[in-house]
């Protein structure tokens, strides 16, 4: 039977009307897997005996009645950042190439509650600073689009394990844009939860104040449903908000009526290219069909978005890190001298440049005499950022923008020049600065047939609204359910 | 000492003049003049206080300020990695100034999402990771503790 149609929630709904059992789907996918993976290199670690014996015992549980969840017995995986206890967590990098966490992070010990079976561990930019999953220690990640092409990152492991039919759904993380962007270079769903939506409890930090984990789906609806499953207060997360659940039960209509859109004319202005702006256009043309009214409007600030995540991000990065000492775990060079030589051996070895790169911008901005003029800088222009943001939701629901300024571009093309990619941020990072839920579904094809998204941005806490538009898109077109050549060939 | 008092200490001692109570207020705002003109930042100013080479990075990104930031984030780049980085950098810096267009003089600095306040979690006695778990990703260790180089003699 052909699973690759099929939503990870019909599939769940398949496996509880015993069309297929857990085990049978879980092998489907590991042979998905061993057949395309070697070109796409979407898993650091595929766990093949583990998942078999998971999903045995999981459809146990489900026959038996005790586990109920619609998504349980589906196959899955997650970002390589996300702690999963005794199995490799990598973050794509030499510096914990051997990690076995000891616990599970919060998002994982709720999936597997869930009956969620884990097929493996997703590729990412290593420590998620990138976006191209190209800095990976492991090797970069392949478009299932064109395998030429980058996934975007840092999660492209996230979104090209679901465009080459390799899981069902998947974990991300996003701190810049890196669950918006892959999903926008690959053609598959995802949600930027609100900060504090999503315990970051076992998530390896990048930047404190910007992470938050999200899921990627073939379809939004998939994406609603990992989210109820992930969110919630978590008392190991001190940033985790308390009193929030997300309904979504008001979510899954074809009707936009009364639902105001802005649309930020700054972020379709120079810098966009005509093959991306084109189909996000056209997104809000069918957005205003359903019954939505859009509404130009001006956001300026945007444009500083860039240089005052970086500052910040960099900065929050440079101390988190500073916990890779070649001591308590990861990395540690051997016969060296002294203590400094450990710290200096182990993390110029286990580092990529990429990571040296921002931790080394990080201390500047951060150090004795520029922590004025670069940070708090930074932290006044994100006061700023946050303000705009507010302003507009005074007037609008959300606010929809392209995900992207380009399509995915070639593996290579932009990896010698760290700010053109970090021009690539444009459309994202203002999200993570101010706090806000962000979705990414695909709306079209640009340059070279490669998958094109558009993004809806919204309050604090408005998941359900952005996804309510998100699925009434999705119910009147159909570019979510269009597959790569390399998962047709298979078929 | 101040950056102003440095340059004061430099003149008297160049010259063998010393600069009187009366006069010092009117020199250090001569000082603060010339900064100005320069466009020397207060924070560079700042810096240079910390020892007796000018600060890293007062000549823009140079060698030394690299060097500098090696140091502080305990790494070691080749020198080809050097070269890049000081490239990298300088273009990046360039970009974050941008931010210098915008007035900020009063606006609330912003460090997370949310205004959270201090979020404390009821003072229970819990026991604690143990220790083996703890240890069990050591790259070395020895009778139950993280195992380093000799760090006191």
């Amino acid at each position: 039977m052909d699973f690759s149609t099929k939503t990870a929630l019909e599939l769940g709904q398949m496996i509880k009307n015993k069309e297929v059992s857990s085990v049978e789907l879980t092998k489907d996918f590991l042979a998905n897997i061993k057949k395309t993976d070697e070109k796409i290199n979407a898993y650091i670690t595929v766990l093949e005996d583990e998942a078999l014996a998971q999903a045995a015992a999981v459809q146990a549980k489900i026959d038996s009645g005790e586990l109920t969840a619609p998504l349980a017995g589906v196959p899955m995986a997650i970002k390589d950042n996300i702690c999963t206890k005794d199995i490799l967590t990598t973050c794509g990098s030499k510096m914990l190439y051997n990690f076995k966490p000891v616990y599970n992070a919060t998002v994982t010990e709720r999936l597997l509650n869930n009956g969620a079976v884990v097929l493996g561990k997703l590729n990412m930019d290593e420590f998620a600073m990138g976006g191209s999953t190209e800095t990976s220690y492991f090797g970069a990640a392949h478009n299932p689009f064109d395998p030429e092409r980058v996934t975007g990152g840092s999660s492209g492991g996230s979104a090209a394990s679901i465009a080459a039919d390799e899981c069902a759904y998947s974990l991300g993380s996003d701190t810049g844009g890196s669950i918006r962007q892959p999903c926008s270079f690959c053609g598959v769903s995802g949600i930027k939860p609100t900060y504090g939506a999503v315990s970051r409890f076992g998530l390896v930090a990048f930047a404190s104040s910007l992470d938050q984990i999200g899921p990627v789906g073939r379809d939004i609806r998939d994406c609603a449903e990992v989210l109820s499953v992930i969110s919630g207060h978590d008392p190991k997360d001190s940033t985790s908000v308390k009193g929030k659940t997300f309904d979504f039960s008001q979510s899954f209509t074809k009707d936009l009526k009364g639902v105001k859109i802005g649309l930020p004319t700054n972020y379709f202005g120079k810098g966009l290219d005509e093959d991306v702006k084109k189909p996000v256009l056209e997104a809000v043309e069918t957005l205003k069909k359903l019954g939505a009214q859009v509404e130009e409007f001006e956001m300026s600030i945007v444009d500083y978005a860039i240089p005052t995540y970086y500052v910040l991000a960099c900065a929050e990065a440079s101390s988190n890190l500073s916990r890779y000492d070649g001591i308590k775990y990861g990395y540690r060079r051997k016969d060296c001298e002294d203590l400094l030589d450990v710290y200096y051996t182990s993390r110029s070895e286990g580092f990529g440049m990429e990571v040296k790169r921002r931790i080394m911008l990080g201390s500047f901005v951060l150090s004795s005499g520029y922590y004025d003029a670069y940070y708090n800088k930074s932290l006044k222009v994100r006061g700023l950022i946050k303000k705009s943001f507010d302003q507009a939701f005074n007037d609008y629901d959300m606010i929809i923008s392209p995900v992207a300024p380009t399509v995915a571009y070639k593996i290579g093309e932009n990896s010698s020049d760290p700010l053109k990619m970090y021009l690539g941020d444009i459309y994202t990072v203002s999200v993570n600065l101010a706090g806000l839920p962000g979705v990414s579904v695909p709306c079209g094809f640009g340059k070279g047939d490669m998958p094109v998204g558009f993004q809806l941005i919204g309050p604090a806490f408005s998941e359900a609204k952005l996804v309510k538009a998100a699925y009434a898109f999705q119910q009147s077109t159909d570019f979510h359910t269009k597959k790569p050549a390399i998962v047709k060939e298979g078929n | 000492m101040t950056a102003e008092e440095k340059i004061i200490t430099a003149i008297e001692e160049a010259t063998g003049i010393s600069v009187t109570e009366e006069k010092i207020d009117a020199v250090k705002s001569r000082i603060n003049m010339i900064f100005d003109y320069l466009g020397y930042e207060e924070g560079q100013a700042l810096a240079a206080e910390d020892g007796e080479k000018p600060a890293p990075g007062a000549n823009g990104i140079d060698d030394a300020l690299i060097k500098y930031l090696e140091e502080l984030s305990r790494l070691t780049l080749t020198e080809d990695e050097e070269k890049k980085a000081k490239e990298d950098l300088t273009k990046i810096l360039d970009y974050i100034d941008t931010l210098n267009q915008l007035d900020t003089d009063n606006v609330e600095p912003m460090s997370h999402p949310f205004p959270y306040t201090n979020n404390f979690r009821p003072d229970e006695v819990k026991p604690s990771e143990d220790r083996e778990l703890i240890l069990k990703n050591a790259p070395q260790q020895k009778d139950g503790c993280f195992k380093v180089p000799t760090t006191v003699e």
